[in-house]
């Protein structure tokens, strides 16, 4: 039942021998560019492998833009990028359809978001309805020009980056757009030797110059399908539902997760065990996945933010009551 | 309840003295009496601290309340021990109330591996400021009632209480800018924007960001959107925490009379809808910038309450420092503490403020009315003098102004149907 | 279950009685019908009188409980001082009488105060003259006297306990009962076993003039156990009341030195929340290792047996720890840990088969672990289920 369920067909897998090579090769490419934040790779691959979005939340210049480039030159697909401003237009989104004298009718051009992999830089400083724009596309992988719906290439991945600070003059994503996102991670500065290997690497020329494919998009898609074969075991599921269900009881918790958070949660864990050369979800996993994927989905209450409290801490600490099934249950 | 059990010192003195009685006449069954007793005791002390075997408490309360409230706090009693908790008290200190601790029983069955809240109601009796909740405790009797085990669970909540707030019916809401100058940042954000007002020709200095291209088009020169939120009252408390303001004890103080009026006046302007910033230098320097929601309310509240009268920077240069970062069309409010300011610093000031398009609106706490702290008394004719020359200083300038004595209470002040309404009236 | 305490008070007031009187005066069938029945009726009338008692301000009736019980009491300990130090059973039966004839006073009043301390003493009284008869009497006076005296105090503890919180009685005096009697009942069987052991011959009644012969000096009726100096009754009447009042005053004294612990204020209106599972149903710890079957059971078995290992030397597995988790924080044997740690999660959380050698290194492995373990323990760890607890991962 494991067996089957590994992912990346190109490659055979056994669990006991492991083996996914390519994510490791995935991964080394990446750290080319990112030095020292290898959690933050897993994680990030995990919401690409689970077919889900990812938010980065974090200060200018820690590497945003640049992980998420590197990511999608490392897989062989189309990539494209969209800064947003306030004055940018859902239409410069998603495309315009423009008159064609020559064959005398409207002709559809297509905008930034039909691509596989899409940087949304600032996310925030665009205005609610372009930000709109892209929800649709997040959800229903498609986009509706003229009342025709036309469809995003597969595989579609979207990277969106916002910055914490400078907050005049932007637009905070609202709750329903937050929840389309699988995840929020914020990538943090590197550590001492890091840094001073990256100023080393970066001395004369930026290496993701050098960066290549490790994958093409055909590859990427199978290995999306492989990864939600992944075995979990039900008590693992019910770990997660216990999870979920207690940051909506958490005190400070105005609302807590929802359920598609539960199924996202689900999702990256089967893609991070797959990372981690696992036939199998293991409550670590979920554990790691936890936060990431949960805490821009609790809305604290008012009074509880003034105390400083965010959905981070709520998901720690609801990380820290749950029990982690351990025992057999009796059956 | 008392945790003293009413049976024990009178059965144990029978006990004793059965005993003794026993040993004297060569009775066993008086001895075995005592011998009994001495075993119920034995078995007490056990039982009771069996009672709390894996027992967990936990308490939920909001951080704040205003004076007066009657707020529910949760103790969350949890049992991991092996067996069901019966007749568990758990009692909590509530550090705002009059009550030393409140206790709650829960008279069970709590089995293995369950929950349960159980709640108590709680007055906030005392006076604004900083209180803690807690520590909570877990005690259990033996079934006997004669010993009572507790366990102490060693957390304390910081609790705020904020004054009780009076709504100020003359701090109108008419104090709008028409539209936004080039300088001021708009403060359209969190998905309000879309309350589009209209259109203006662009100005230079106009952030580029906020041209409304189609307009420009249609136009052929540059327009500049305005959104609603830029045309919301905004409102600002300049607050008086210079050390020289100091006077008088507890309730009959200037910090009294400064909080109170102080949180009534922000709570206005919350309840319109206002955005309102506080701005204070005391030891240190407080800048609660401008926001809108319950939430910045309470962060305000929550600086008002920390606030100490220990600084030496004079409210009128707080101002003049600020004075530029406000928005045109605000409502400033000073809160004064001293009376005894140099007047013509003062008429600068709020002139300077009308300069730049906000309105100034002033409460002088009459300092030199309260018994002095720490310099030498006021004579009554001085200190009515500079109470007068203030006022006429006032009136000149047509500031909207209360001065405030210790004759009257912050609530009556502030119930007082002129209050901050017109120009302040000759002294009574 | 104040019903319950009345009726067991009313047993103790009963049982004192009639064992006083069955040691001195031998009374028969008939009279301790008539015993039961009149304390019956007489404590009957006293429950109805009690409201009128309430009229009067607590604070007020409290010190007249406390003035009453005291010289009764007084008298009481001097008769009863008196009785033992001077063993003549004219004195014993006279103090019984007295004494049972005062019981019903004391039946009466028993509202009189929230706490009837008056009627268990006197109580106690008529059961210590009991007692100085000895014998099975005497072992039943003092195992009938724990029992009925340690379950009104049990019964009377929740009574109030639950009526200070505002709680309904009547849902948890089962409970109440059972628990009372759980810890009364064994003592007293104990004690009355006990005593009959000890002493299994009652006091004749001649013998105690022997023992006064031989080393007591009595007050002035030696020989005469028939006829009783009313000065004797005199000295124990003024010398209780005197005692009384000094015992009074000088505890009203001691009392106002004592502020004692702070009183907490009951909740004026419980609020008692549903019941919420922590563990899902169904997952209960036992303490007994469940049987698990199949190679996957024996490695989970032989895991679970390390985790019970690790806890009795004091390094529990936390509830919110992962098994990863849990070998990170244990450290020592690093290699060996990490082994059974990796069968284990494959065999609980993995589908694939578990070799026969994977349950075989399991199983070694957790006793290698367990013998490292007692060897060099680790630090002991708190087990803190408290949601503000340190984080995990780290030892206290």
């Amino acid at each position: 039942m494991a067996t089957e369920g590994t992912p990346g067909q190109a490659e055979p897998a056994h669990p006991a021998a492991g083996g996914l090579p390519i994510f490791t090769r995935l991964m080394d490419n990446i750290e080319k560019v990112i030095l020292g934040k290898r959690e933050v790779i897993e994680t990030i691959l995990s919401a690409l492998l689970a077919r889900g979005y990812v938010l980065v939340e974090d200060l200018p210049g820690v590497g945003k833009t640049i992980l998420a480039r590197a990511l999608a030159l490392s897989i062989q697909g189309q990539y494209r990028r969209v800064q947003c401003t306030p004055d940018l237009l859902p239409s410069d989104v998603t495309g315009v359809s423009i008159w064609d004298p020559k064959e005398m009718q409207f002709k559809f051009r297509p905008g930034p978001i039909f691509t596989n992999v899409l940087l949304v830089d600032e996310v925030n400083r665009a205005t609610p309805r372009t930000q709109a724009a892209f929800l649709e596309a997040m959800e229903e992988r498609q986009v509706s020009v003229d009342g025709h719906p036309y469809a995003i290439p597969k595989p579609f991945f979207l990277i969106a980056t916002q910055n914490p600070i400078e907050m005049a003059g932007t637009f905070p994503l609202p709750e329903a757009q937050l929840d389309r996102f699988m995840m929020r991670i914020a990538i943090g500065y590197p550590a001492s030797t890091d840094e001073v290997n990256m100023m080393r690497a970066q001395r004369e020329l930026h290496p993701i110059r050098f960066l290549k494919p490790v994958m093409d998009a055909e590859h990427l898609m199978k290995t999306q399908d492989a990864v939600r074969k992944i075995f979990i075991h039900d008590s693992v599921l019910s770990y997660i539902q216990r999870i979920v269900d207690e940051t909506r009881r958490h005190p400070h918790a105005a609302f807590g997760s929802s359920p598609r958070g539960a199924l996202h949660l689900l999702h990256a864990s089967q893609a991070l065990a797959a990372i981690r050369r696992k036939s199998f979800v293991t409550p670590d996993h979920v554990k790691t996945l936890a936060e990431p994927v949960l805490a821009h989905r609790v809305l604290v209450k008012p009074h509880s933010r003034v105390q400083g409290v965010d959905g981070k801490r709520v998901v720690e600490e609801v990380l820290r009551t749950v029990e982690v099934p351990v025992d057999f249950e009796p059956r | 309840m008392d945790t003293y059990s009413p049976w024990r010192g009178f059965l144990t003195a029978v006990a004793v003295l059965a005993g003794l009685l026993g040993f004297a006449s060569g009775a066993p069954a008086l001895v075995g009496f005592a011998f009994g007793w001495a075993l119920l005791m034995a078995l007490g002390v056990f039982a009771s601290r069996f009672g709390l075997v894996g027992l967990v408490g936990q308490r939920r309360i909001g951080p704040n309340a205003f004076e007066g409230d009657l707020l529910t706090v949760d103790v969350v009693l949890e049992n991991y021990g092996r067996r069901a908790a019966r007749f568990v008290v758990a009692s909590d200190t509530f550090g705002a109330g009059l009550a030393d601790r409140q206790s709650v029983l829960e008279a069970g069955p709590l089995p293995s591996m369950h929950r349960r809240v159980l709640s108590y109601r709680a007055f906030v009796a005392r006076q604004w400021g900083l209180y803690t909740v807690g520590p909570l405790s877990l005690g259990a009797w033996d079934p006997l009632g004669l010993v009572y085990a507790s366990r102490e669970i060693p957390r304390l909540d910081p609790f705020e209480v904020f004054p009780r707030t009076h709504e100020i019916e003359s701090l109108s809401t008419q104090a709008g800018r028409a539209t936004i100058s080039p300088r001021d940042s708009t403060a359209a954000a969190a998905g309000q924007s879309l309350l589009f007002r209209g259109v203006r020709d662009f100005e230079a200095g106009d952030d580029v960001r906020r041209i409304h291209w189609p307009a420009t088009a249609r136009r052929g020169s540059p327009m500049v959107r305005e959104f609603e939120r830029d045309q919301q009252p905004a409102f600002v408390l300049f607050l008086d925490l210079d050390r020289r303001g100091r006077a008088g004890i507890g309730r009959n103080s200037t910090l009294e009379y400064l909080v109170r009026i102080g949180a009534s006046i922000l709570w206005t302007a919350y309840r319109r809808g206002d955005v309102l910033s506080l701005v204070a230098e005391g030891e240190r320097e407080i800048m609660v910038p401008p926001g809108q929601d319950e939430t910045h309310l309470a962060t305000a509240m929550h600086e008002l309450v920390r606030v100490r009268q220990r600084g030496t920077t004079s409210l009128l240069t707080v101002v003049d420092r600020h004075r530029e970062w406000l928005p045109s069309g605000t409502t400033a409010v000073l809160l004064l503490a001293n009376p005894d300011i140099d007047l013509d610093a003062l008429s600068q000031t709020l002139q300077g403020l009308r300069a730049f398009a906000v309105r100034p609106l002033v409460v002088a706490v009459d300092t030199l009315q309260f018994p002095p702290v720490d310099r030498p008394p006021t004579p009554v004719a001085v200190a009515r003098e500079r109470r007068e020359a203030l006022r006429q200083c006032l009136v000149d300038l047509d500031v909207a102004a209360t001065i405030v004595g210790p004759d009257e209470t912050p609530e009556e002040t502030l119930k007082r149907t002129d209050f901050l309404k017109n120009p302040p009236g000759a002294a009574s | 279950m104040s019903t319950l305490a009345s009726v067991v008070l009313y047993l103790l007031a009963l049982d004192a009685v009639a064992c006083a009187t069955l040691a001195w005066t031998g009374p028969g069938p008939l009279e301790l019908v008539g015993w039961a029945v009149g304390l019956g009726v007489v404590q009957m009338v006293g429950e109805k009188l009690g409201s009128s008692f309430v009229t009067i301000e607590a604070k007020r009736r409290d010190r007249l409980g406390t003035f009453l019980g005291t010289i009764q009491l007084s008298v009481l300990v001097l008769a009863l001082v008196l009785a033992a130090a001077q063993f003549s059973p004219g004195l014993l039966r006279f103090l019984t009488n007295v004494l049972a004839g005062y019981q019903v006073v004391a039946v009466l009043l028993v509202r009189l105060t929230p706490l009837p301390r008056g009627l268990v003493g006197q109580s106690l009284a008529l059961i210590a003259l009991a007692c100085l008869r000895g014998g099975p009497l005497g072992a039943w006076a003092a195992a009938s006297a724990l029992g009925l005296t340690g379950l009104y105090i049990g019964l009377e503890h929740h009574s109030r306990l639950l009526a200070m919180h505002r709680v309904d009685e009547e849902p948890h005096s089962p409970r109440a009962l059972w628990r009372s009697l759980l810890v009364v009942v064994p003592v007293a069987l104990l004690v009355g076993v006990g005593v009959v052991q000890v002493d299994p011959e009652e006091r004749s009644l001649g013998e105690a003039v022997v023992e006064q012969e031989e080393g007591y000096v009595p007050l002035d009726q030696r020989g005469e156990e028939s006829k009783f100096d009313p000065r004797a009754l005199r000295a124990i009447v003024l010398a209780g009341f005197g005692g009384a009042v000094a015992v009074y005053f000088v505890g009203r004294l001691l009392n106002r030195g004592r502020k004692g612990d702070p009183k907490s204020i009951e909740t004026p209106e419980p609020l008692r929340g549903r019941l919420e599972r922590i563990r899902p149903e169904g997952q209960r710890r036992s303490r007994a290792l469940p049987f698990y079957r199949g190679a996957r059971g024996r490695v989970v078995q032989a895991y679970m047996s390390l985790l019970r290992g690790a806890e009795r030397i004091g390094f529990p597995r936390r509830p919110h720890e992962t098994a990863d988790e849990f070998a990170a924080a244990l450290r020592e044997p690093k290699t060996t840990l990490a082994t059974i740690t990796e069968i284990f999660v494959r065999a609980r959380y993995g589908s694939s088969e578990i070799t026969d050698d994977d349950v075989a290194q399991a199983e070694g492995g957790s006793d290698a672990v367990l013998a490292h373990l007692s060897r060099q323990p680790p630090r002991r760890r708190r087990v803190i289920r408290d949601a503000d607890a340190e984080p995990p991962n780290e030892t206290s």
